[in-house]
């Protein structure tokens, strides 16, 4: 693929390498020049970074040789928040955790309030929050493929996965009444039951996200450039990803069949059939196909669940002031970016003593510092977009 | 009343001294260990034995460390670690190992030789909640600014509110003067 012209100019990383060592074996001179190694701040105010990441990169030459993580630009202290507001109080902040999929973060949340009240759901609010749950899932991989595209130079195929991604939020709005910072997955249900017309939306809305995904399938998968820039870059070993505490898709592109809606079932999962998608490469370009790959997965569990829909109420109403008993809980649920968890500790008063939320982000990107070493700039931002991050559940 | 004796006489650990190889189950001290396992899904561990622990988790091969909190309580830090159990052939679930520390000097061993995952999670919750993790580098602040005094998520710190806009000491109003206060 590097023989093809346009496959050798962009795959820079290799052909500059190479060059260098012919240079040098021309000219032993050359070894005895010595280059400085410099620092380069990659963010926070960076595009490719997504949000207020910031990498000190220490470099020799195009090279990366350290790698730094600095977060906390985005702390807003949402832990210590928690311990000031009632459980419902602070439901809506929760989706401003991982920002681009909010209905997952409510839903772990949920869990972990009913598993602390020893609440009921009923069977028709499981699938509800199935069917919210996956199209949120399809928005949250339509950002992540999108932003890798454009990182990569690619302008038109993020515009057409953008655009998809639209099409999901407009549903999610009709279902809540907000885009993105829905608080629809309550303790005890759902806000709401889904509004009239939702299941001919869903499948108007399926129907465009097909074709988009194909014409994007087409635009992007096979490309030399992208295929050039991805693939065999930024490899994580099955071992390696586990011993860093990676989860989700980055952890299933590196080999390792796990996803809790089939090893660990909530909800209705295992009522549903699907397949969990594993790739082997476990390089930028594995990270980036399985996303593609979970998307068909999820438009099947929402046209299942919308299919098994039973009737009845959505929502098990919970007391203004409601206290649960002292106790603590630990939830976990399969979010996008992999395993998000609360941890919830009561003392028998209306607030929380203590929340916490594992969120996956701020551990899937631990492995850079060992990851970024010989890698060049334009290969980190590569890797960096196939992590998928979002800062805000990083920095909570 | 520490439940998880038997997972940690099955570990070879704890008071009743390393278990036998011939255990009753014929699968070792492994098999015993995951059966005990999968009865608790929580054991509570003395400091010391921290790191003896884990390491031996991790060598029954499917234990993963995702996650490090802490609680503050008036007894003291209780320092969760959650690991993922990936179950092997049944199903995934999370076991905690849990240490406390004590209230007034608060320091644990680090786990970071055993999962390098430890890194970030042990400065997350030495940074906000000032637990000390001995025997490793680079135990810095990960989500507060570097300059940052004291530990927010303690039950003693006090929240203080900062203007958005610090106001210029020349600018303040005297004091007593009329309509400085907002």
């Amino acid at each position: 693929m590097r023989d093809s012209s346009i496959g050798s100019a962009d795959g820079a990383a290799g052909s500059v390498t190479a060059v260098a060592a012919e240079a040098r074996a021309a000219d032993p001179a050359l070894d005895a020049l010595q280059t400085e190694e410099y620092t380069l701040n990659l963010g926070p105010q960076h595009p490719s970074t997504h949000g207020v990441y910031h990498a000190k990169l220490r470099l020799n030459g195009e090279s990366i040789v350290g790698c730094e993580n600095v977060i906390g630009y985005l702390h807003r202290g949402m832990e210590k928040l928690a311990e000031s507001r009632t459980y419902a109080q602070f439901a809506p902040y929760t989706a401003r955790f991982d920002y681009l999929a909010g209905v997952l973060n409510n839903w772990g949340y949920a869990m972990a309030l009913e598993k602390l009240g020893g609440i009921a759901v009923p069977e028709r609010a499981e699938y509800i929050r199935v069917i919210v749950a996956e199209l949120q899932r399809i928005a949250s991989h339509l950002v992540m493929l999108s932003s890798m595209v454009i990182d990569l130079n690619a302008v038109t195929g993020w515009m057409y996965a953008f655009t998809a991604r639209e099409g999901i939020l407009d549903l999610l709005e009709a279902v809540s009444g907000s885009r993105m910072n829905l608080n629809y997955i309550v303790a005890g249900g759902v806000t709401e039951d889904l509004p009239e017309e939702f299941e001919a939306k869903v499948k108007r809305t399926f129907e465009d996200l097909h074709a988009r995904l194909d014409d994007f399938d087409r635009l992007v998968s096979g490309n030399e450039i992208f295929l050039g820039r991805t693939r065999g870059i930024g490899v994580i070993e099955s071992g390696q990803a586990l011993e860093y505490g990676m989860t989700g898709p980055n952890l299933r592109a590196s080999g390792v069949d796990l996803d809790l809606r089939k090893d660990a079932p909530y909800g209705i999962y295992d009522k549903l059939d699907f397949d969990v998608p594993v790739l082997r490469g476990g390089d930028s370009f594995d990270r980036y196909h399985i996303r593609l790959l979970e998307i068909h997965e999820s438009v099947r569990l929402v046209e299942e669940a919308m299919a098994g829909l039973p009737q009845g109420p959505v929502r098990t109403k919970l007391p203004k002031a409601w206290k649960p008993a002292a106790g603590e809980v630990f939830e976990q649920i399969e979010s996008a970016r992999g395993i998000q968890g609360y941890h919830i500790v009561s003392d028998g008063s209306a607030k929380p003593y203590r929340m916490h939320l594992r969120s996956p982000s701020f551990v899937n990107i631990g492995v850079l510092p060992e990851l970024a070493p010989g890698l060049t700039i334009q290969d980190f931002v590569a890797t960096l977009a196939s992590l998928d991050i979002v800062l805000g559940e990083i920095d909570r | 009343m520490r439940d998880g004796q038997d997972i940690l006489k099955a570990l070879g650990r704890g008071s009743a001294g390393p278990a036998g190889a011939g255990s009753a189950d014929g699968d070792g001290p492994a098999g015993a260990a995951r059966t005990a396992i999968a009865a608790a899904r929580e054991l509570a561990v003395r400091p010391s034995e921290l790191v003896e622990v884990l390491a031996s988790l991790k060598g029954l091969g499917d234990f993963v460390l995702i996650d490090i909190d802490a609680v503050d309580r008036p007894e003291g830090f209780d320092v969760a670690y959650r690991l993922l159990d990936r179950g092997g052939e049944g199903p995934a679930g999370i076991f905690t190992v849990k240490a406390r520390a004590d209230r007034s000097d608060p320091r644990l061993p680090s786990v970071m030789s055993i999962w390098k995952a430890a890194d970030v999670m042990e400065r997350e919750v030495w940074d906000l909640m000032g637990v000390v993790f001995e025997g490793r580098t680079g135990l810095k602040r990960i989500l507060c600014k570097d300059d940052f005094e004291g530990h927010p998520l303690r039950k003693d710190y006090i929240l203080v509110r900062t203007p958005r806009f610090p106001v210029r000491e020349e600018l303040r109003p005297a004091e007593g003067a009329e309509g400085g206060q907002r």
